[in-house]
C-alpha cells in the first residue's frame, strides 16, 4: 500500500461524514482542502438525505472495522507494508456538519491543526438544537458510566467511552463536571486472549486488568485531558450480593460480560435501578448490540428486558464464550466500539433509538441486520412488563444466585471457569487425587516420572483432534467426543470394565463422554474438573492452555 | 413452497456448517399452509439439522436460548409458534452470543 493511502467511507444518511482511517501525515492543507471539496460535491451531487441513527451505526460500525482491521494488521506484519496501514496519532476523523455546534474530534488539541478539528451538526432528535454536553448530566455533575467486563468488548468500548466522556478542553464549558467511567472485572491480564483485548499489553500480564485498562486509558487521554474523566477501577467479581450497590451509583451500565449468570444478574440489577442497560456480545465471527429496559420510544411498547427475550437460560452446553468457541479478534472490539456509539443519545437525549431493537453483526455474511425485538412481557418476573423504575420488585433481584439458575455449578476456587455439571461429584476425581494413587506426586512433576502406560485402564483425551494436536499427555490415548467409531467395534469387551480417566480442556465436554461411555457399558469411567487446563495449573506450567 | 432458512450464532455447526438454506417445504396443502411449528418439527425429522438435534428443538419448540426471526422480527411478534408460513419468508435460527 503506497503512502497517503486512506481509507474514505462516505455515508450517504448521514451528511458530510467522512473518515479517513490512515490519513498520511505528509499530505499538506492545500491538498485537503481540495480533497473536501471533492467530496463535498460528491454528497451535494446526492441526495441529500436526513441524519438517521442506523446510518450514524453504521458509520461507527465502519469506522471500528477500519481501526479493528488496522489493529489486526499490527498482528499480521506481513500484511503491514507500511506505516500509513495502520491507525496512529494523525489519524483523522471529520465530520462537516452544515451548522457547527459541538466539536467531536476529541484529542489533544495541541496536535491537532484548528482547521482540522471536526465538528457535528444538529441533533438527528431535534432539527436546530445544539448537543447537549457529553460531560454534564442534567443533575449539573458528570455522567457516570459502568462498563462490566475489561475484556475484548471492553477494550473496544472503553476508549470510545473515555473519548467521548473526556470531551475537548479547549471547548469545552463543562470543566467542573467530571464524568465518571467505572470498570469491573476481577481477572487478571493474559497472553492467550491479547488478539482480542487490544488495552491490555503483554507488559501487563498477570496486572488485574482492571488496573491495565486505566494505564492504557490514562495514555490514550494524555496529560491534559486525563483529569477530565475519574476512571473508577472496581476488581471484583460481580455477583447478586454486590451488584445492587455497585450500579447504585452509576447512570448507565454496558455489559461487556462473557458468561450468560453475569448477562442475567446485571440485566436484572439495572431493572430493579431503573438503569438502562447496553449489551454487546460477540463469539467467533458475530457480534450482538442492544439496549434493553431503556427509555420507552415515543410511539412504542416498553422495549423488553434481557429476560423477557430470553425467560429461561440456554442449556450449559450451548452456552458460547471467546475462549471456548473462539472468536475472531477485531470482532469484540468492533461490537464494544458499536455499544459505546449506542450510549451516547442515551447519555446527551435520553433516547436510545436501539432500545427494542437487537443490532446483529455477521462477518461472514456481511451485514448488519437490525430486527425488531418483542416488547417487554407482562409476565416477566424481572421487570413486570418493561415498569419503571425498578420493574417487579423495586431494589431487590428476582433470584439470589445466577449461577444455579442457570443450571451452572459455581466454579471451584482456583479452577478454571468449569460450568457444566452434568456428571455427579462422586465420578470425578481431581488430579491431585489422581496422580498419588498412581505414585506421581502433583508438583514439581517431571514429565519422564509420567508412566509410560496406565497401571489398569488409561486417560482419554476426548478434545478434537486439532486441540490435540496443540497438546496432550504423555500417556493419553485419542478419543474424539464426537466419534465414537471404534468403541463398539475394534475394542475388547474387557475395556468397558477398565477404569478410564476422560480429560478435555476445561472438563465440559470429558462430562459429556462419561455418560457417552456409560451408554456404551464402560462401567468405571470418571473425568477430571477443569480438564487440562486444571492440569497445567497444579502440575505442568509448561502444557499449552489455549 | 420455498423457504429461506438461515442460521448463525454458532448454531450452524448442527447443520453442516451450512449458514443458509433455501428449501422447498413439503408441507401444508392447497388449503391450509405450515405453521412454524411444523416447520422446526420438519428441520429435524428430514435430516437439515445434522446433529443433536436436543440443541435445537426441544418440546415442539427451539430450545431456550435461540432468537426465531421471521422477516427481520423477532418472531413473538408474528405469533410464534402458529405463524403461517408465506412463500419467501425469510426465517432465521440465531443463537444467543454470551462471549465479550
Amino acid at each position: 500500500m503506497p503512502n497517503g493511502a486512506s481509507v474514505r467511507v462516505v455515508a450517504p444518511g448521514w451528511r458530510n461524514t467522512r473518515v479517513d482511517a490512515a490519513h498520511d501525515a505528509g499530505q499538506d492543507a492545500e491538498q485537503s482542502a481540495q480533497q473536501d471539496a471533492e467530496l463535498d460535491a460528491e454528497l451535494d451531487a446526492g441526495r441529500p438525505a436526513p441524519p438517521s441513527w442506523p446510518n450514524a451505526i453504521l458509520t461507527g460500525l465502519v469506522l471500528a472495522h477500519a481501526a479493528a482491521l488496522a489493529c489486526l494488521k499490527g498482528f499480521l506484519p506481513a500484511l503491514n507494508d507500511g506505516p500509513t496501514a495502520s491507525a496512529r496519532p494523525g489519524s483523522l476523523l471529520v465530520l462537516h456538519p452544515p451548522t457547527a455546534q459541538l466539536r467531536f474530534w476529541n484529542t489533544e488539541n495541541s496536535e491537532i491543526p484548528a482547521g482540522a478539528k471536526g465538528w457535528i451538526g444538529q441533533t438527528p432528535f431535534e432539527a436546530d438544537a445544539p448537543w447537549p454536553s457529553p460531560r454534564r448530566s442534567p443533575r449539573g455533575d458528570g455522567y457516570r458510566v459502568l462498563v462490566v467486563g475489561a475484556g475484548g468488548i471492553g477494550s473496544g468500548c472503553l476508549p470510545a467511552m473515555a473519548q467521548l466522556l473526556a470531551g475537548d478542553p479547549d471547548q469545552d464549558e463543562d470543566a467542573a463536571a467530571v464524568p465518571t467511567l467505572g470498570i469491573v472485572d476481577d481477572d487478571t491480564v493474559a497472553l492467550h486472549n491479547l488478539h482480542r483485548q487490544t488495552l491490555h499489553t503483554r507488559g501487563r500480564i498477570g496486572v488485574a486488568k482492571v488496573d491495565s485498562a486505566i494505564a492504557a486509558l490514562t495514555e490514550l487521554l494524555g496529560p491534559r485531558r486525563q483529569d477530565r474523566v475519574r476512571l473508577v477501577a472496581h476488581r471484583l467479581r460481580l455477583t447478586a450480593a454486590n451488584a445492587l450497590a455497585l450500579f447504585g451509583g452509576y447512570d448507565v451500565v454496558l455489559d461487556a460480560s462473557d458468561n450468560a449468570p453475569t448477562r442475567y444478574l446485571i440485566s436484572d440489577a439495572c431493572v430493579a435501578l431503573g438503569l438502562p442497560l447496553v449489551s454487546a456480545s460477540a463469539v467467533r465471527w458475530e457480534g450482538h448490540v442492544t439496549i434493553y429496559h431503556g427509555p420507552r420510544p415515543t410511539d412504542a411498547p416498553p422495549p423488553p428486558c434481557y429476560r423477557c427475550l430470553y425467560p429461561v437460560p440456554p442449556p450449559p452446553a450451548t452456552m458460547t464464550s471467546c475462549d471456548a468457541d473462539g472468536v475472531m479478534g477485531p470482532v469484540p472490539g468492533l461490537i464494544g466500539a458499536l455499544a459505546a456509539l449506542a450510549t451516547w443519545p442515551l447519555l446527551t437525549h435520553g433516547r436510545a433509538p436501539l432500545a427494542g431493537q437487537l443490532a446483529v453483526w455477521d462477518t461472514l455474511a456481511p451485514r448488519v441486520r437490525t430486527v425488531r425485538l418483542r416488547p417487554a412481557a407482562p409476565d416477566c418476573p424481572a421487570c413486570a412488563g418493561g415498569q419503571d423504575p425498578g420493574g417487579a420488585a423495586p431494589g431487590r433481584l428476582p433470584a439470589a444466585d445466577y449461577a444455579a439458575f442457570c443450571g451452572m455449578a459455581a466454579a471451584a476456587e482456583g479452577t478454571a471457569s468449569c460450568g457444566l455439571a452434568l456428571v455427579p461429584p462422586a465420578m470425578r476425581v481431581a488430579w491431585e487425587q489422581l496422580l498419588p494413587r498412581h505414585g506421581v506426586a502433583p508438583r514439581p512433576l517431571a514429565l519422564a516420572t509420567w508412566p509410560a502406560a496406565w497401571p489398569r485402564g488409561g486417560v482419554l483425551d476426548v478434545r478434537p483432534p486439532s486441540e490435540v494436536a496443540v497438546g496432550t499427555l504423555p500417556s493419553a490415548a485419542g478419543l474424539p467426543m464426537e466419534c465414537d467409531d471404534g468403541v463398539d467395534d475394534g475394542s475388547p469387551r474387557r475395556a468397558q470394565t477398565m477404569p478410564w480417566t476422560l480429560v478435555c480442556r476445561r472438563g465440559n465436554d470429558s462430562q459429556r463422554a462419561v455418560v457417552a461411555l456409560q451408554q456404551l457399558g464402560f462401567t468405571d469411567v470418571k473425568d477430571v474438573p477443569g480438564g487440562l487446563t486444571r492440569w497445567a495449573a497444579v502440575v505442568d506450567p509448561h502444557f499449552p492452555i489455549y | 413452497m420455498i423457504v429461506f432458512y438461515l442460521i448463525s450464532g454458532g448454531l450452524e455447526l448442527l447443520f453442516d456448517n451450512q449458514k443458509s438454506l433455501r428449501i422447498g417445504l413439503p408441507l401444508g396443502t392447497e388449503q391450509t399452509s405450515a405453521t412454524m411449528k411444523e416447520l422446526i418439527s420438519f428441520i429435524v425429522d428430514a435430516g437439515i439439522l445434522k446433529e443433536r438435534p436436543e440443541l435445537f428443538k426441544q418440546n415442539d419448540t427451539v430450545r431456550p436460548g435461540i432468537l426465531v426471526l421471521i422477516n427481520e422480527a423477532d418472531w413473538e411478534l408474528e405469533g410464534e409458534l402458529d405463524y403461517v408460513l408465506k412463500p419467501n419468508d425469510e426465517i432465521v435460527f440465531i443463537s444467543t452470543l454470551h462471549g465479550g
